[in-house]
């Protein structure tokens, strides 16, 4: 995680092996802004998802915040605090950021386990087309066209290719 | 010194493939994924028939070109339509080969690099990418 670079600090996916039961209990908020101090409301907005935090780019590793979850009584306490120095940005403006991040990370994973699955399976369909959803092989075939049908039926913007059939090295036109 | 600032850092898989990405073609209602490599020495970009086929797009009916390669060359016909590769969308000419035996998916220079500022280190599999 690099928190110089205002990643994503928590999301679903970290919290679900911890406690997927506890995840219920836990208040959705986006918080975009410097780090809090107090118990006080930081200027968090209700989202009806589970628990995300987005920091802005411009922090320093030094002015880190910490964090814990009160599972049952939906509250967090942050660490350390810093004076806050810059202007919030607006909620609007956070949950923007928020979603936007969220998309991305969910298109990245996607986009991996599709590479990663090609990395493992490519040879075994050498010189068919395939249709691939993350790492579920939608459909495969000599026809292009019974891989598109197969691919539009699944619903999902399936990864469509024709795998090559030789092992050459590519060089260019 | 000189330094450019990207909106988007993507890490690639390193093979002998080339280096890839997955790219978005729109066409109308339709759309398809596909990996495409980057190739900063091709003149355009150019996809095999089967995608244009699927967007519903008549090959024949755009604007016929031939193209020279290593080993010969290879008739294909330019449409416009719409790339998003990692994020980052825009319209352009590109072309589908007549050939449905071509076996190329290429992001070149007219269609795609001419509408990105684009940075690469190879050896840690990074490529940088803003829209122009």
């Amino acid at each position: 995680m690099d928190w110089s670079s205002g990643q994503l600090m928590a999301s679903r996916a970290d919290l679900e092996p911890i406690a997927p039961e506890a995840l219920r209990h836990v208040t959705s908020f986006a918080y975009v802004g410097p780090p809090i101090s107090g118990s006080g409301s930081p200027g968090w907005a209700e989202m009806g998802e589970p628990f995300f935090a987005v920091f802005r780019a411009d922090f320093r590793p030094s002015q880190r915040p910490t964090f814990r979850l009160e599972w049952q009584s939906n509250g967090r306490d942050f660490e350390r605090p810093v004076p806050a120095s810059r202007p919030k940005r607006s909620t609007q403006e956070g949950l923007a950021i928020l979603r936007k991040m969220q998309q991305e990370l969910a298109l990245k994973d996607r986009d991996q386990l599709e590479r990663d699955w090609l990395a493992a399976h490519r040879g075994e369909y050498a010189g068919q087309w395939i249709a691939l959803l993350g790492d579920q092989l939608i459909s495969h075939s000599r026809s292009a066209k019974e891989v598109f049908l197969a691919a539009r039926a699944a619903g999902g913007p399936a990864l469509v290719l024709r795998v090559d059939d030789n092992e050459l090295r590519f060089a260019g036109w | 010194m000189y330094q450019i600032d990207f909106e988007t850092r993507h890490a690639y898989a390193s093979s002998d493939r080339g280096i890839e990405v997955t790219v978005e073609l729109h066409y109308l209602d339709s759309s398809v994924r596909l990996p495409a490599k980057i190739d900063t020495g091709a003149a355009v970009c150019c996809f095999q028939r089967a995608y244009a086929d699927e967007l519903g797009i008549q090959v024949e009916a755009g604007r016929r070109e031939s193209f020279a390669t290593a080993t010969g060359s290879f008739v294909a016909y330019g449409h416009e339509i719409e790339i998003n590769c990692l994020g980052h969308r825009n319209f352009a000419l590109v072309y589908f080969a007549a050939d449905i035996d071509f076996s190329r998916n290429v992001l070149g220079r007219q269609g795609w690099l001419d509408h990105h500022r684009m940075g690469l280190i190879d050896y840690e599999s990074l490529l940088y990418l803003s829209s122009s």
